[in-house]
C-alpha cells in the first residue's frame, strides 16, 4: 500500500489548504464536500423548520407575517429536498460506490468537482432574494410553496433568481448521476458481475437514471415559468389560453420520481447494514434488486395521484389510483425481505443498526400513510391537508435522514479510522426517534380533523396537537447538535478502528485499511 | 452497566410517549375526520376508516415479526444466525397477497368515485369563484343566468386578532372559520357545485369537509361537485378552508356553508334575486351617476374587494400590496389607473371580471379618498380603456 501512495504522489499535485477543496478531482474529498454542504443546508433548512413551530406553537400570528412563514415554508422544503438530503446521498455515493465496486474514484473526475462546486452557488441564488426588498419581515423570498405551482409562482417578483437556482441544481443532478452510472457500468472490478454489486451500488444506479430521465423535466417547467414571468408566453395562464394543470402536471412527472430519487438510496443502505448486524445475508438479495426496478418504473405513471382534487376525468383518476396502489407490492418486498433477513439472526444494536430498524418501522409506518393517500376517494379528504405533511414527513425524516445518519455511523470509522462513541450515539438515535414522532404522529391527528397545509395560524381545536408537534421540533432540532458534536469527536481522535470494523461485514470497502487511503483500489481487487 | 440504566431511562422515555399519545386520544380532541353530512362524506369517511384497519392488521404482522426478532434472535441472547437467505416461494406469497389487498382498495375506490362523479338530479346550480383573498357564490337560475350573486370573506376582526397575536384569538368565536356573508345552501336537494377561479388570479381549493367537498379552483377552467344535504341538518353552518396555498392570506379564505330548509331558501332567494338584478339594471345608468354616488358606490366595492390587500384606509401592504394612499398611480393619469385595475400587476391579481360601472366607482374612489386627489373616472373611461 505504501508503494501505492508513494507512486501516486510522483504522478499528482496534491495541493494542501483551500486549493485542495478546490480543485479536488478525488471521490473522497469530493464526498466529504458533498457530505459537509449537506450538513450545513440541513442545519439551515432546520432553522426554517425551527422558525415554522415557533409560528405554530400557538394560534395568531405571533412572531411573524404571513407572508414570512410563507417564505420559511418554501424554503425549508427546497432546501431540504435539493440542498440537504439529495446531497447527502450523492456524497455517499461519491464516498462509496467506487470502493464498493473496486475502482480508483469516480469515472469523470473533473466533473465530478464541478457538480459539487455548482451547488453552493445555486444555494446563494435560492435564498438571495430573501435579502431583497428592504423589509427582511416582509418574507420576500420564495414564497410560492415548495412546488412552486403557477400562476402563484410566476406573479413571484424575483422569480428569475429561484428559476437559475434550480437550473443549477438540475445540472448539478444530471452531471452527478451521469458520473455515477459511468462508474458503475465501466469501472467494477473484475468478476463483479452486475448481480454481485452491493444494494447500495444497485439503488444509486437505479436512481441515477431516475435523475437523467427527471431533470430535464424540472429544467422545462421552470424554464417555462421563467418566459410566462418574463417574456410574455401564457403556457400556465388561463387569459393567454394556459393552464394552470399543465404546471402541475408537468411538475410531478419530475416530482414524483424525485421522491423515490430521495428513498432509494436509503433502501441501499439499510439493505448493507442490516444484514452486517444480523450477522446474517440479505435476504432475497434479487428480488430487491427487481423491486428497486419495478418501484423506478411504477414512479413514472403514478404522478397525477398528487392531484386528485386538481380536476381530472374519472377515468384519469382510477388510472392513478391503481398505479399507485401497485407501488405497494415491491416496496412491501423490500420490507419482508428486510424482516426476513432479521429473522433468526444474531442481531446486536449499534448505532447504525438503530436507525436502520428505526428507518423499517417508521418508514413502513410512512408506507401505511401512502397507500390510505393513494385511494382517492380517502383523498379528497387528506389532500393538502396536515396528513399529507405527517405522511411525508415520516418517509424522509425517519426515512432518507436515519438512513443517511446509519450510513454515516456506519461508514464514519472506515472514513476516519476512528470510532465514533457507541453511547452518544445511541443517546442520538433515541433523542431522534423520541422527538421524530413527538413532532410528525400529531400532524397525521390534526390533518385528519382538516387542518390544512401551509398556514401560519389556525383555529384553537388544533393547538393541542401543534404544540406538541413544536415541542418535538424544537428537541429534534436540538439533538442533531449531539450529531455534529460526535462526528466531530471522531474525526478528531477516538478509539482506532480495524479494517474490517464491523464484525465479519461483507465488501470491498472493508477490505482496505481504516482511515481508508487517499487513493484505493488502484489496482483493481479480483472478485470471485 | 451504563448502557443498562440507559436502556432503562430511554424504555422510561417511550413510555411516557405511549402514555401522553394514549390520554391525548381519551381526551376526545379531533383525531379524525369531522362527523360526515351528505352521501359523499360519508363513503370518504368509511374509506378512511378501512384503510386504517387494515393499515392496523398488516402493522401488527409486519412490526410482531420484527418485535418478536428483535426480542428472540439477539447476539447477547445467545442467537446463532441461521443461513437461509432466499425463499421464491415466500417471495411470491409476499407478492400476490398484498395484491389481494391492494384489489380490494381498487373495488372499493371505484365504487365510492363512481358515486362521487355522479352530479345527475341536481336541482341548483351554484358557481364558486376563488380569487385572492375571498370566494364569490353565483347561484344560477333555471335559464342559467346568474340570479343572485355576492362575496364571502373572512371577518375583519378575524384577521386583525390573528396579526395582533397574544391571546387575542381566545376572545373571537369559531377563530378564522366565520364569513361576513355564508353560502346558504337548501336542504333536501341535490346540489351541483361548479368551482373555478377568475382567469388571471391563482389557484384555490374550496374544502368543505362535512360536504365531502374539495375541488380545485383553477383559474379560467370549471370542476364540478355535488352535494345533498339531508333535511334533518337545516339551521346548521359547516365550515371549510381554502386548502390550496394562494398567497400572503391563504390562511384567511374561510367558507361557511349554512343550511336552510327549502321553502326558506327560495323566498330568500327570490327577494335576493330582485334586488340584485335591479342593482345590475342601475350599474347600466352609471354614466350619468353624480360624483358622491360614484364616490359611495365606489366605497361599498372597495370594501368588498380591495380592502383586504389595500387596507380600509388606503396604507395597503407593502411591499407586496402597496400604498394607495398618496400613490403616484391614484394621483396620476386615469389611463394607467385604470389599466392596472383591469390587468393587475406583480402580486395583484387583475380584476377585468368587474364590470365598467363598478371599476370606475372604484378607481374614482381611490382617487378621491385619504386625501388622494386624482380625477373622477366615468365608466366610459374604462369602455375605452377595454379595447
Amino acid at each position: 500500500m505504501s508503494e501505492a501512495v508513494a507512486h501516486d504522489a510522483h504522478h499528482h499535485d496534491h495541493p494542501t489548504g483551500i486549493k485542495r477543496w478546490l480543485f479536488t478531482t478525488n471521490h473522497k474529498d469530493i464526498g466529504t464536500l458533498y457530505l459537509w454542504f449537506a450538513f450545513i443546508m440541513f442545519m439551515v433548512g432546520g432553522t426554517f423548520a425551527m422558525g415554522i413551530r415557533a409560528e405554530l406553537f400557538q394560534p395568531g400570528m405571533q412572531i411573524m407575517k404571513p407572508q414570512f412563514f410563507n417564505m420559511l415554508t418554501t424554503l425549508h422544503g427546497l432546501i431540504m429536498v435539493f440542498g440537504a438530503i439529495m446531497p447527502a446521498f450523492v456524497g455517499l455515493a461519491n464516498w462509496l460506490i467506487p470502493m464498493m465496486v473496486g475502482a480508483p474514484d469516480m469515472a469523470l473526475p473533473r466533473m465530478n468537482n464541478w457538480s459539487f462546486w455548482i451547488l453552493p452557488f445555486a444555494a446563494i441564488l435560492l435564498v438571495a432574494p430573501m435579502f431583497m426588498g428592504g423589509d427582511f419581515s416582509a418574507g420576500t423570498g420564495p414564497n410560492f410553496g415548495w412546488t412552486f405551482y403557477a400562476p402563484l409562482s410566476t406573479k413571484y417578483p424575483y422569480l428569475g433568481y429561484f428559476v437559475f437556482a434550480v437550473h443549477l441544481l438540475g445540472i448539478s443532478s444530471i452531471m452527478g448521476s451521469i458520473n455515477i452510472i459511468a462508474t458503475i457500468l465501466n469501472m467494477r472490478a473484475p468478476g463483479m458481475t452486475l448481480m454481485k454489486m452491493p444494494l447500495f451500488v444497485w439503488t444509486w444506479l437505479i436512481t441515477a437514471y431516475l435523475l437523467l430521465a427527471v431533470m430535464p423535466v424540472l429544467a422545462g417547467a421552470v424554464t417555462m415559468l421563467l418566459t410566462d414571468g418574463y417574456f410574455g408566453t401564457t403556457f400556465f395562464q388561463a387569459p393567454g389560453g394556459g393552464d394552470a394543470r399543465l404546471f402541475q402536471h408537468v411538475f410531478w412527472f419530475f416530482g414524483h420520481p424525485e421522491v423515490y430519487i430521495m428513498i432509494l438510496p436509503a433502501f441501499g443502505i439499510v439493505s448493507q447494514i442490516i444484514p452486517t448486524f444480523a450477522r446474517k445475508k440479505l435476504f432475497g438479495y434479487s428480488s430487491m434488486v427487481y423491486a428497486t426496478a419495478s418501484i423506478a418504473f411504477l414512479s413514472f405513471i403514478v404522478w397525477a395521484h398528487h392531484m386528485f382534487t386538481v380536476g381530472m376525468p374519472m377515468a384519469g383518476i382510477l388510472f392513478f389510483t391503481y398505479a399507485t396502489l401497485l407501488i405497494a407490492v415491491p416496496t412491501g418486498v423490500k420490507v419482508f425481505n428486510w424482516v426476513a433477513t432479521m429473522w433468526r439472526g444474531a442481531m446486536t444494536f449499534e448505532t447504525p443498526m438503530l436507525f436502520s430498524i428505526g428507518f423499517v418501522v417508521m418508514f413502513t409506518f410512512g408506507g401505511f400513510t401512502g397507500l390510505m393517500l393513494s385511494i382517492s376517494t380517502a383523498d379528497f379528504q387528506y389532500h393538502d391537508s396536515y396528513f399529507v405533511v405527517a405522511h411525508f414527513h415520516y418517509v424522509l425524516v425517519p426515512g432518507s435522514l436515519f438512513s443517511i445518519f446509519a450510513a454515516v455511523y456506519y461508514w464514519l470509522p472506515k472514513w476516519t479510522g476512528n470510532m465514533y462513541s457507541e453511547t452518544l450515539g445511541k443517546w442520538h438515535f433515541w433523542l431522534s426517534t423520541i422527538a421524530v414522532n413527538l413532532t410528525f404522529f400529531p400532524q397525521h391527528f390534526v390533518g385528519l380533523a382538516s387542518m390544512q397545509r401551509r398556514v401560519g395560524d389556525y383555529p384553537p381545536q388544533y393547538a393541542e396537537f401543534n404544540m406538541m408537534s413544536s415541542i418535538g421540533a424544537f428537541m429534534f432540532g436540538l439533538t442533531q447538535l449531539l450529531f455534529l458534536y460526535i462526528v466531530i469527536k471522531t474525526i478528531k481522535g477516538g478509539k482506532k478502528a480495524t479494517d474490517e470494523v464491523w464484525e465479519n461485514a461483507e465488501g470491498l470497502e472493508w477490505t482496505i485499511p481504516s482511515p481508508a487511503p487517499y487513493h484505493t483500489f488502484e489496482t483493481p481487487p479480483q472478485i470471485k | 452497566m451504563s448502557s443498562n440504566i440507559m436502556k432503562k431511562v430511554t424504555r422510561g422515555l417511550f413510555f411516557l410517549l405511549m402514555i401522553s399519545i394514549g390520554g391525548v386520544a381519551l381526551a376526545a380532541y379531533d383525531l379524525n375526520f369531522p362527523p360526515p353530512v351528505t352521501d359523499n362524506a360519508k363513503i370518504m369517511d368509511d374509506q378512511n376508516m378501512f384503510s386504517i384497519w387494515v393499515c392496523v392488521v398488516i402493522a401488527i404482522v409486519v412490526y410482531g415479526a420484527m418485535i418478536y426478532s428483535i426480542i428472540f434472535h439477539r447476539k447477547s441472547k445467545g442467537a446463532v444466525p441461521a443461513d437461509f437467505h432466499e425463499s421464491t416461494a415466500l417471495e411470491i406469497a409476499w407478492t400476490v397477497v398484498p395484491f389481494l389487498i391492494l384489489i380490494a382498495f381498487g373495488v372499493s375506490a371505484t365504487k365510492g368515485l363512481l358515486k362521487i362523479y355522479d352530479h345527475s338530479g341536481s336541482e341548483l346550480e351554484v358557481r364558486v369563484i376563488g380569487s385572492q383573498f375571498k370566494w364569490e357564490y353565483q347561484y344560477l337560475g333555471k335559464d342559467g343566468k346568474v340570479a343572485y350573486s355576492f362575496i364571502s370573506q373572512i371577518k375583519q376582526s378575524h384577521k386583525d386578532a390573528s396579526a395582533a397575536g397574544g391571546t387575542k384569538y381566545k376572545e373571537i368565536k369559531n377563530y378564522l372559520l366565520d364569513v361576513d356573508k355564508p353560502l346558504r345552501i337548501p336542504v333536501g336537494i341535490k346540489v351541483k357545485y361548479t368551482i373555478t377561479s377568475n382567469p388571471g388570479d391563482v389557484i384555490h381549493s374550496w374544502w368543505v369537509p362535512r360536504l365531502g367537498i374539495k375541488q380545485d379552483a383553477n383559474p379560467g377552467y370549471d370542476n364540478t361537485a355535488s352535494a345533498l344535504i339531508p333535511k334533518e341538518y337545516a339551521g346548521q353552518s359547516f365550515r371549510g378552508k381554502c386548502a390550496e396555498l394562494c398567497g400572503v392570506d391563504h390562511a384567511y379564505m374561510p367558507v361557511v356553508v349554512k343550511a336552510v330548509a327549502k321553502a326558506e331558501f327560495d323566498t330568500w332567494l327570490k327577494t335576493a334575486s330582485t334586488k340584485y338584478i335591479a342593482n345590475r339594471k342601475a350599474l347600466a345608468n352609471a354614466e350619468s351617476w353624480s360624483d358622491d354616488k360614484l364616490m359611495s358606490e365606489g366605497k361599498k366595492l372597495y370594501e368588498i374587494h380591495c380592502f383586504a390587500c389595500h387596507k380600509k384606509d388606503g396604507s395597503g401592504t407593502p411591499p407586496t400590496f402597496p400604498a394607495l394612499k398618496g400613490s403616484a398611480m391614484a394621483n396620476g393619469k386615469a389611463g394607467a389607473h385604470i389599466q392596472i385595475i383591469i390587468k393587475g400587476k406583480a402580486s395583484m391579481p387583475p380584476f377585468a371580471q368587474l364590470n365598467d360601472a363598478e371599476i370606475a366607482a372604484i378607481a374614482t374612489y381611490e382617487r378621491k379618498s385619504w386625501g388622494n386627489t386624482g380625477s373622477i373616472i366615468k365608466p366610459s373611461e374604462v369602455t375605452k380603456a377595454r379595447k
